[in-house]
């Protein structure tokens, strides 16, 4: 009897010690296995592991299926999610990031990865601030698109009212929002003072200052003046920072007016651009725009007749300290990139010094010009004195210095220059003419016999340049045009006859301008490439995807799915009624595992032979010993009760919740298998965008045909002309020979004759000639 | 082609001024007509002639230009259109929402770090490394963000880890690292890793801001 009862109370304790294990382990799926042995009345175990294969596999299916069905839905269910969850800040605050990611790859030089983001944040987040739209009008003009640029200025204005509506709305200040604000962000300058750690908030009025004087910019690019003077038109007022802009592109859209409309100017920058200037506006220092102002007064005044304001301006202009111009981040971004400054870092102090040296060489070879053009040559030749050697202007000064010289009778000046024009420029057609002057002026002042040898050198050099002309256009015609104009072809950069050639017909803008479409089309050609390499790759991820997606579909077509419900749902149900039962009448029997069930036979057994045996033997004994068994297990299982009570409550929900995935299983498998015989979205994007790259690469072709066919075409029109220009002096060279010759045998008949008259006329009749 | 717009064409003149283009456009047309006066080879007759047709060749040249230009820009804009679609189609077939996670680097100034490279490791998987040049570093120090991994996790507790490796404001090699535990949704989880200059410890920390969508 004693270790019977031990037996017992050892059986309980394990029972317990399982029923821990399974309350712990209830919170996995794994769990249910262990739960179909723990419990007597648990479900056959085939079921519940059949629906854990139904569950992995099918949710790898439909992980699949998800990734095609949901792409769609996912782009608007991220944003209403996230207007349902984010405050108004967070979300401000979650633009702004997505902007400053489109930053990232702007500051990094990558232009249409920026251009990108912009679009997909646009598309995928909903970011459409009025910033992130004057920010992708500049990233376009930074590329070239300015159709498109022009457009998207024009909708920023809209958008801008739209969102500070919004803001208001949502009460938000202007300075929390996103498009209103512009942090340190864009800031362009890399030390990392004060200024730069400041926030530096850009007001909505500054933002649609930037955007209408870009606006104009554009419209004024694409020759559209009348545009431009509507769009500078609404600006009324703008602070002195942005007057130098302003003023440029007022003169620009109204030139060649003088007298233009122009805003008011908030600040001290308007008395800047005065003819007549004071010490004190001298000493601070212009920037290199305000010498840009000046310079196009300077040719207005020119233009009509102006000559007295006209040199003061460019003596001015000449004179001025040109200060460090310090651009905004959106100056920079509205700025067109050629390919060399993308590939830069930063423009260089050189560059800009460079720059600023150029400027005042402009205005002094305009003031020498001006001179000249009043036949005021000693101006003119003092002006030029002084030029910089290292100047880019410095073959038209040195032409200009040239024929100064020798119309204020400088000749071993003039003849100096003449010749070192001749040799330094043979390529040009200032050192063309050169030769001939210094001829004429040889002739003039020297013998005969100099004068002529002289005109042959001339004669020499023009039959050589024709020749060489003739070679380079042989070799031109040989070579393919996309090899010809890398910027990496040596032919562009070297000093060789060949280059030097190529080099002057690329001085034509608009050969210039084919010649950058051919180079633009050949680099959207190979970017072209690779995305015709990344949709293949797409397209085959997209076919792995399906037969992967084909494979389960075929597996789960085995699974009995039908079956599986109905036995899910049959031990749903008696699992119900046991529950309830033992809940209504409390009767913890129900809940007895195997060891307790036959236990609990025994007992029943043992009244019965008790029952049968009754009245032959004396039972009272047995039926004591009985009760107190039945008592005692009773008295375990009724401790047991409210425990197990909840373990089944919780297996209930579990295989309550196990046929609800089955279900869902079910109708999402029979759903995925339909959706397999149709294409599927992703499948039909990637054949849009491999329709699309057909496209787009015909085109490429075809205008890639037509850009060398006018190259082509240019390239002969230069040489053609090149060649008349070269015939029309050869034919003056020879001329001249001819008539030095015939006075060189008139002398020979008449030695005492004097030559100098007749050389005097010639050097006129030459000047006439050219 | 006269003297002074070879002047003006000379590969050594860099200008970067935005007014650069329509400035020389308008400058140009003047100086022509001031060269025309000075220059003898054009003081003959023919250039008077020549002009009326010259412009009437320009005008042409002009619209063929633009017709050619406005092409380009188109197509320019198609192939952009095409690198954005099949960049999002990329991004929906590897990086479902549900699964996806991107992690991000940010710089807040930068005076007491200057950031060599940074080490990513999701539940002490080495996942990303990113080696910045010069121009990458002065991207992030002006205020963007880069977008240096983004990866698929299952839903579930996870542990990011990023080192950061770089120089502090005397030039000598420093780390920084940072641990941050977090759960992968059903929703896209967008991590930032900020390094910001603390300036009352004279060192940089990296903080880390989970982006609410």
């Amino acid at each position: 009897m004693g270790s019977m009862i031990n037996s017992l109370t050892l059986v309980g304790s394990l029972t317990l010690a399982r029923s821990l294990t399974l309350a712990r382990s209830l919170t996995s799926v794994s769990s249910l296995p262990l739960l179909s042995k723990n419990l007597k009345s648990a479900l056959p175990r085939f079921v519940v592991a059949s629906c854990l294969i139904v569950s992995c596999s099918v949710n790898a299916a439909l992980a699949i299926n998800e990734q095609t069905n949901t792409a769609q839905i996912e782009k608007s269910a991220i944003a209403e999610e996230s207007a349902v969850a984010a405050t108004p800040e967070q979300q401000a605050s979650f633009r702004n990031k997505l902007y400053r990611q489109a930053l990232y790859y702007y500051f990094e030089g990558d232009y249409n990865a920026a251009l990108r983001q912009v679009a997909f944040n646009r598309q995928r987040f909903e970011a459409d601030t009025a910033k992130s739209h004057l920010f992708e009008a500049g990233l376009q003009v930074s590329i070239g698109l300015h159709h498109q640029a022009t457009e998207t200025l024009a909708t920023f204005e809209q958008v801008l009212i739209e969102q500070q509506a919004k803001d208001k709305l949502a009460g938000l200040s202007p300075q929390s929002t996103d498009s209103t604000n512009d942090n340190n962000n864009e800031s362009t300058n890399d030390n990392h003072n004060e200024s730069n750690n400041a926030k530096s908030n850009t007001s909505a009025a500054e933002l649609k200052l930037i955007a209408l004087l870009q606006l104009s910019e554009q419209q004024i690019e694409q020759g559209k003046v009348t545009a431009a003077q509507r769009t500078l038109g609404k600006i009324d007022k703008l602070p002195a920072s942005y007057a130098e802009q302003y003023l440029i592109l007022n003169q620009l859209a109204h030139w060649p007016a003088i007298n233009t409309p122009s805003a008011n100017i908030i600040g001290e920058a308007s008395s800047k651009f005065a003819v007549n200037l004071d010490d004190e506006t001298e000493a601070t220092g212009y920037s290199s725009l305000s010498a840009y102002v000046m310079l196009n007064q300077a040719l207005q005044m020119i233009e009509v007749g102006d000559f007295k304001e006209a040199e003061l301006l460019l003596t001015r202009v000449k004179n001025i300290r040109l200060a460090h111009t310090e651009t905004s981040f959106w100056q920079d971004l509205f700025t067109e990139k050629s390919l060399q400054s993308v590939n830069r870092d930063e423009d260089s102090a050189n560059d800009k010094v460079l720059q600023q040296q150029a400027i005042k060489d402009y205005a002094q070879l305009l003031l020498a010009q001006m001179y000249v053009k009043q036949a005021q040559y000693q101006a003119a030749f003092d002006q030029l004195k002084d030029f910089p050697q290292h100047s880019p202007y410095i073959e038209s000064a040195l032409f200009l210095f040239a024929f100064s010289a020798q119309q204020v009778n400088q000749y071993s000046t003039s003849t100096a220059l003449l010749d070192l024009l001749t040799r330094q420029y043979p390529h040009s057609q200032l050192g063309w003419q050169s030769a001939l002057l210094l001829s004429a002026q040889i002739k003039q002042q020297n013998t005969l016999a100099e004068s002529l040898t002289s005109y042959q050198q001339a004669e020499q050099l023009y039959l050589e340049q024709l020749a060489d002309l003739a070679r380079f256009q042989k070799d031109i015609k040989q070579l393919k045009f996309a090899t010809i104009f890398d910027k990496q072809n040596p032919l562009t950069t070297q000093n060789d006859s060949q280059s030097l050639w190529l080099q002057k017909a690329l001085q034509n803008p608009e050969l210039k301008n084919d010649v950058d479409t051919l180079t633009e089309l050949t680099l959207l050609k190979q970017n072209l490439l690779e995305q015709q390499q990344k949709n293949a790759w797409i397209k085959e991820t997209i076919e792995l995807n399906k037969q992967r997606q084909a494979r389960i579909i075929q597996q789960q077509k085995q699974t009995p799915y039908a079956e599986l419900i109905q036995q899910l749902t049959l031990q749903q149900q008696q699992l119900s009624i046991t529950i309830s039962e033992a809940e209504l009448q409390q009767n913890a029997r129900v809940f007895a595992n195997e060891a307790e069930q036959d236990w609990l036979n025994r007992v029943n057994q043992s009244h019965q032979i008790i029952a049968a045996v009754n009245g032959q033997r004396n039972t009272e004994d047995y039926q004591q010993r009985l009760a107190r068994v039945e008592a005692v297990l009773d008295w375990k299982l009724q401790q047991q009760f409210p425990q197990r009570l909840w373990q089944h409550k919780k297996l209930l929900k579990e295989v309550e919740q196990q046929l609800i995935i089955a279900t869902k299983q079910q109708k999402r498998f029979a759903l995925l298998a339909n959706t397999q015989q149709q294409t599927n979205p992703f499948e039909q994007r990637q054949v849009q965008a491999e329709v699309a790259l057909t496209k787009v690469t015909e085109n490429i072709a075809q205008l890639t045909t037509a850009t060398e066919q006018k190259i082509q075409q240019k390239i002969t029109v230069f040489v053609t002309q090149q060649q008349s220009q070269l015939q029309q002096l050869l034919l003056t060279s020879r001329h001249e020979m001819a008539a030095v010759l015939e006075q060189m045998s008139q002398m020979d008949s008449v030695p005492m004759a004097s030559s100098a008259p007749k050389a005097a006329s010639s050097l006129v009749n030459t000047k006439e000639g050219l | 082609m006269n003297q002074v717009e070879h002047g003006f064409t000379n590969p050594q003149l860099m200008f970067k001024s935005v007014f650069f283009k329509p400035f020389i456009s308008k400058l140009l047309s003047a100086i022509t007509l001031c060269t025309m006066l000075i220059n003898p080879s054009y003081a003959n007759d023919d250039v008077d002639a020549n002009l009326g047709a010259n412009v009437d060749a320009n005008v042409k040249n002009l619209s063929a230009n633009s017709a050619v230009a406005s092409e380009l820009e188109d197509i320019k804009s198609q192939v952009i259109k095409l690198n954005r679609d099949l960049f999002i189609l990329e991004e929906d077939l590897l990086f479902p929402a549900s699964t996806q996670v991107a992690v991000f680097v940010s710089v807040d100034v930068g005076r007491f770090f200057t950031l060599d490279s940074v080490e990513l490791k999701i539940n002490s998987d080495n996942v990303a490394g990113f080696l910045y040049t010069e121009r990458q570093r002065r991207a992030l120090e002006k205020g963007g963000i880069q977008k240096v991994y983004m990866g698929n996790l299952k839903t579930g507790q996870h542990q990011l880890t990023a080192i950061f490796t770089g120089a502090d404001a005397e030039g000598r090699p420093v780390q920084r690292a940072v641990n941050h535990e977090f759960e992968k949704s059903d929703e896209t989880v967008m991590l930032e890793l900020k390094l910001e200059d603390n300036a009352s410890s004279y060192r940089a920390d990296v903080k880390v801001e989970e982006w609410v969508l």
